[in-house]
């Protein structure tokens, strides 16, 4: 089916002078029937409106041919707004609006059921202090970490135990074995320094102090 | 079902984003502690009360904005209510059913709702019959109700037909009846329709060319055949003294002829004719009563005249003798209402001298004045007359009857009085047709204005003195603050909120420290002026005027409290609509409604004002005087003092004056004393009207001269605030040749700055001009969707002169940057939150024609938001651009409440930087405030002072504990 060209001849249908009065018909079908009183269905704004009976159903009445959009307005539920369009005969299409491609078609059913699409939020949640929340926060993470592993871990290792300790004792070699890693420092004062060693470093800082001296 | 996934997805994609850029959104407990709104429903035109015996809690009105509203009649408030359609407004008939109440608009659509829940149970097209919908008009309408049938009858006359619904209560749907009148209704002044609710029949008249009256009598059951008699009469101007009785007899008054004529239905012959001298009715008769009741029954055959000066004559009428029961004289009536409950049927008399409002009864059957029956009530002051009465009577136990009554006055009040002489509520319905609102900062407690009046006379007096005025002042201060704290504790009341705004802890009507509490002046269509109470909505004080109904009302703050001791005063300028009357002018002090009226310094004004703007500057009494132009272009100023003239001479001022109806838009210097001198002018192109035009607010504070740039330059702002924006919609409608032309103009040379065209758009426009940037909406008529364009007018990278800004100067043109936005939702007004210094980024207000309030940063209206984002225009805040506006519930500054009926939008700054102060008017009133840039000033709602308190206790004992632990344990090692 060719969408545009129904869409050209509906335009086709608009621009002809003979007039017609026609009624939208729906039903509203809300959660457990509430705020029924309260749900308002309107058409361009305002310009025409339907009223909702008990059984949900609604007819906006006197609706000239033309295009229009449909809105059920409810302060719980959300709708889908929906475009109606009024030929001059006085049928009536149904179809999802769509502001940015105004030509796109993509019907849906009429007599129109509308459905509360999702429930209105119209505020932001209070932030209430929980412990929880604040462990959340990457600053706390951070610090509260670090100091789980250096001061509860080592608690948790029994250190009477004497093969614990053994093995804590060789893993502390270990440490130390990187730890005599050569230092970046030193690394770079070795490269610059062209094959020196410790007491070159050393007279360098006598020199530094008789210099001090001097002045 | 797919697409409603699809949908929601969407949804929440497009919230998360919001969410992640603002979370501004309220907080649930917020609710009501700064917002208020006023549900109102405008200029009562039918009033109904609960049909039943007794006496019943609701009333029902309707009214002239398309409001069909239950009224709880002990208090006044509004149980429920709907709003018509635009296209169907006005509404014919109200009556109450049983348990339903019906209307019937005068377009044809009769509905009936449940009067307790205000549900709909069922409605009627009545112009499906009729071959031409479009002219399909209702004239006329009654109620049927039989007593002894469980059917009621509702009767319906139209400019074509006769359609009667049969409500009935055990069947839901109503059965319609209807024929087509022999000849289509020219209008509904010379036709009439009563009923006869004890024999069934429904009774057209028509008079026809002053001379004859065309009854048609229907069967109410069957409509077909109904019998019809033309009846030859003397002169009658209209049908008002005309009355049907009971038993099928006509009754007219003919004051040409002056006697009172009885005819007889069935066959149309005259059954007698009574001279009213014989009766002892001198004067002509004024006024009939027993017009206003359809149903014949009601007043049987009793019939009150009113002649000469407040003669009131109940007459009888048994056969075709007529007899005189009574005349009492009530002067100034206003109104006669037959009401009938039971088998009792009284009159009353509502009539109003001065201020005081009585109403008169008389039991009708007996011919009895009843004094026990009678209300006196005083109205309060500056109310306008008694327009309308609408009387409720109930049967009582021990009395037979007690009644009340609802008035209306011209000021569009209504009140609503009992017995005995009491007014239980009144409704100021005035206030649903505002057409200006100012919000005025509250006067300084005494105490802080002892401190101000000593700045005032600080020349005069000398040092010393004025060292002890101010240790004096300071004193008193201390002993206030002090006074205040004891009260607190004697009332228990220290550390309990004083308001229900948690901001706002003065009580009164003086000023808080953050200003947040001001007082609110609405100037209304009717002509009555209020001052409001901003803390909780409640009149402080008002001011009726008749004179000001119908005229252009403008309202110009003259001098603000910040100048004590001099009071603060306004000006209402009211302008004659056809420019034949002078100019009203009034000069009130907004804060107490003491009201001075000037309009004789102007009685004399040969032409009509045009144009009206404040001094930019004050005189030496902190007072801006008003400057006038008329037609001829003279120069009228309030207060006209040699001073302000002097100062005029020397201020250099141009004013513009745009005339809508011929497109003319002129430019005036007023250099001369007297006079202004046309300096330029322009016509817009004859395809085009003005629609709208907007200059920017007046001693507008911008903060920043430009913006920076992430290369790290700065772009200044053209801020140039002699610039006008207008905007002309085409006089050819047709979607395809239709545009929008918009021109920008610097107002004092008369220059285009810059313009442009928007084909295949129309209005309605809307438009928000401030700082360096210009918003407004549109109808794209091709896309049939609202839009939003956004203009930016920038100097470029250097700033042409800093420290001012002249017109005159030719500087290079402004850099124009401009974007168009889709808005999904019908917009009825648009505004923009102002803040005490500027600094605060702005916030675009709108009023959604849904009834909301929504508010959005202005940065979405940027017109440089690009259209792929980069690290560097994130930098600077720019968010990508999207053509859609999103509208989410979060932003919704009325919430889940609706706002209906919206009009205009009313900012205000507060002292707190971060606030603005928020308006909406329109059929509801609403109050709120918002901080577009979140409240950066204040400590929050929820900021957890006891969390903070605990929290530095603790750490303050953690510090003396370890300090304590760590000295023993370097003693302990110092032992070892």
């Amino acid at each position: 089916m060719d969408w545009r060209l129904l869409c050209i001849l509906y335009i086709a249908y608009f621009a002809d002078v003979s007039f017609c009065l026609s009624k939208v018909e729906g039903k509203v079908y809300l959660p457990a029937d509430q705020h029924l009183a309260d749900t308002r269905v309107i058409l361009d704004d305002g310009e025409y409106r339907g009223f909702i009976k008990v059984d949900g159903s609604f007819v906006v009445h006197n609706v000239p041919t033309g295009s229009y959009v449909l809105e059920v307005l409810s302060p719980t539920y959300l709708f889908e707004p929906i475009r109606i369009d009024v030929s001059a005969k006085g049928n009536i299409r149904a179809r999802r609006l769509n502001n940015l491609k105004p030509s796109a078609v993509a019907q849906v059913r009429y007599p129109l059921e509308m459905k509360a699409v999702a429930l209105a939020k119209y505020f932001q949640a209070r932030e209430k202090f929980s412990i929880f929340d604040m462990l959340k926060n990457p600053m706390v993470l951070m610090m509260v970490l670090p100091l789980l592993v250096f001061a509860v871990l080592p608690k948790l290792v029994n250190t009477s135990d004497p093969e614990v300790r053994k093995e804590m004792e060789e893993s502390m070699k270990m440490f130390n074995q990187n730890s005599s890693m050569p230092d970046a420092a030193e690394f770079m004062s070795n490269l610059f320094g062209s094959g020196s060693n410790k007491q070159k470093a050393v007279t360098s800082s006598k020199s530094g102090k008789s210099k001090a001296k001097r002045n | 079902m797919q697409y409603n996934i699809v949908f929601t997805v969407k949804f929440v994609a497009v919230f998360g984003a919001f969410l992640c850029s603002f979370g501004d959104a309220l907080y649930e407990d917020q609710i009501g502690k700064f917002d208020w709104k006023k549900e109102l429903l405008g200029r009562v035109d039918h009033a109904v009360f609960d049909s039943s015996v007794s006496l019943n809690k609701h009333g029902f009105v309707t009214t002239e904005k398309g409001a069909i509203a239950c009224i709880n009649m002990r208090t006044g408030e509004v149980k429920w209510r709907r709003i018509l359609p635009e296209s169907d407004r006005k509404i014919t008939y109200l009556a109450h059913v049983r348990d339903g109440l019906v209307v019937v608009s005068s377009k044809g659509m009769a509905r009936l709702w449940d009067s307790a829940s205000g549900i709909l149970k069922w409605e009627v097209d009545l112009s499906v019959a009729a071959e031409n919908r479009e002219s399909f008009i209702v004239i006329h309408a009654a109620t049927l109700e039989r007593s002894y049938s469980e059917k009621t009858l509702l009767v319906i006359l139209s400019k074509t037909g006769l359609h009667t619904i049969a409500i009935s209560l055990t069947k839901r749907k109503p059965e319609i009846q209807s024929v087509l009148l022999n000849q289509e209704l020219t209008d509904g002044d010379h036709d009439k329709i009563f009923v006869d609710s004890q024999n069934g029949k429904i009774i057209h008249l028509q008079l026809q060319s002053g001379v004859r009256l065309e009854v048609t009598v229907y069967d109410a059951d069957n409509l077909s055949s109904p019998k019809q008699v033309t009846i030859s009469t003397s002169w009658l101007e209209s049908l008002a003294m005309t009355a049907l009785l009971e038993d099928d007899t006509l009754l007219y008054v003919s004051n040409d002829v002056g006697a009172i004529h009885l005819v007889d239905l069935e066959n149309g012959n005259t059954q007698a004719t009574v001279p009213l001298l014989r009766l002892g009715i001198k004067d002509p008769v004024t006024m009939m009563s027993s017009n206003e009741e359809e149903d014949v029954a009601v007043h049987g055959s009793d019939v009150i005249l009113s002649h000469g000066e407040g003669q009131m004559s109940l007459i009888k009428i048994t056969g075709s003798t007529v007899k005189l029961m009574q005349t009492k004289i009530i002067p100034e009536v206003s109104d006669v209402v037959f009401k009938q409950k039971g088998t009792e049927v009284y009159a009353y008399f509502a009539s109003q001298i001065n201020n005081v409002v009585s109403i008169a009864t008389v039991n009708v059957k007996t011919g009895k004045y009843n004094d026990d029956l009678t209300i006196n009530v005083t109205l309060p002051p500056h109310t306008g007359t008694l327009e309308k009465v609408y009387v409720n009577m109930f049967l009582k136990r021990n009395t037979p009857v007690g009644f009340r009554a609802l008035l209306q006055t011209t000021d569009e009040t209504v009140f609503l009085v009992t017995q005995p002489n009491r007014i239980a509520w009144q409704r100021q319905e005035a206030i649903a047709s505002v057409v200006h609102a100012t919000m005025l900062d509250l006067p300084l407690s005494d105490v802080d204005a002892g401190i101000e009046a000593e700045f005032e006379e600080s020349g005069k007096t000398k040092l010393m003195e004025m060292f002890f005025k101010r240790v004096s002042a300071q004193g008193s201060q201390l002993i206030s603050w002090f006074n205040n704290i004891l009260r607190d504790l004697k009332e228990d009341t220290l550390f309990t909120h004083k308001t229900r705004d948690p901001l706002i802890q003065v009580e009164g009507l003086t000023r808080d420290p953050f200003s947040l509490h001001k007082m609110i002046v609405l100037v209304t269509k009717s002509g009555v002026l209020f001052g409001m109470d901003s803390l909780t909505g409640e009149i402080v004080w008002r001011y009726f005027l008749s004179q000001l109904k119908g005229r252009q009302l403008h309202f110009f703050v003259q001098r603000t409290t910040a100048h004590y001791p001099h009071p603060p005063q306004a000006l209402l300028l009211g302008l004659d609509s056809s420019q034949s009357q002078p100019p009203i002018v009034l000069a009130v002090n907004p804060i107490t409604g003491v009201v001075i009226d000037l309009s004789a310094d102007f009685i004399n004004l040969e032409s009509p004002v045009i144009q009206a703007m404040p001094f930019p500057v004050p005189d030496n009494h902190h007072l801006r005087p008003l400057i006038m132009l008329d037609a001829d272009l003279n120069i009228h100023l309030v207060p006209d003092t040699s001073d302000i003239r002097a100062i005029l001479s020397e201020l250099n001022l141009y004013m513009y004056d745009v005339n809508v109806s011929n497109g003319l838009i002129r430019g005036f210097s007023l250099s001369e004393k007297n006079s202004a001198q046309l300096i330029w002018s322009m016509h817009l192109p004859n395809t085009h009207k003005i629609i709208k035009f907007s200059g920017k607010p007046a001693l507008e504070k911008v903060d920043s001269m430009g913006r920076p740039l992430a290369d790290r330059s700065v772009i200044y702002k053209y801020l140039n605030p002699n610039v006008i924006a207008i905007l002309s919609e085409s006089v050819d409608d047709a979607v395809d040749r239709s545009s929008l032309l918009l021109y920008v103009i610097d107002a004092v040379t008369g220059a285009v700055i810059h313009s442009t065209i928007h084909k295949k758009a129309s209005g309605p426009v809307h438009m928000v001009h401030s700082e360096n940037w210009l918003i407004y909406s549109y109808w794209n008529a091709k896309a049939r969707r609202n839009e939003i364009a956004s203009f930016e007018f920038y100097e470029g990278k250097k700033q042409f002169n800093a420290t001012v800004f002249s017109s005159f100067q030719t500087r290079p043109d402004p850099i124009v940057m401009q974007q168009a936005y889709i808005f999904s939702a019908g917009i009825s007004c648009i505004g923009v939150s102002q803040t005490d210094k500027g600094i605060t980024s702005r916030q675009i207000l709108f009023g959604l024609k849904k009834g909301v309030l929504f508010g959005l940063p202005r940065r979405f209206f940027d017109p440089r938001r690009p259209l792929h984002a980069t690290e560097r225009h994130r930098e600077e805040g720019l968010v990508q651009y999207m053509p859609e506006i999103p509208i989410p519930p979060e932003l919704y500054l009325s919430y889940n409440l609706t706002v209906e009926g919206m009009e205009r939008i009313y900012t205000a700054p507060a002292a707190l930087e971060s606030t603005s102060l928020v308006l909406a008017t329109g059929l509801d009133l609403f109050f709120t405030r918002t901080q577009p840039s979140k409240m950066f000033d204040v400590l929050k709602e929820d900021f957890d002072h006891l969390l903070i308190a605990v929290v530095l206790l603790g750490m303050f004992a953690a510090a003396l504990i370890t300090r304590r632990m760590a000295q023993v344990k370097q003693l302990n090692k110092a032992w070892r």
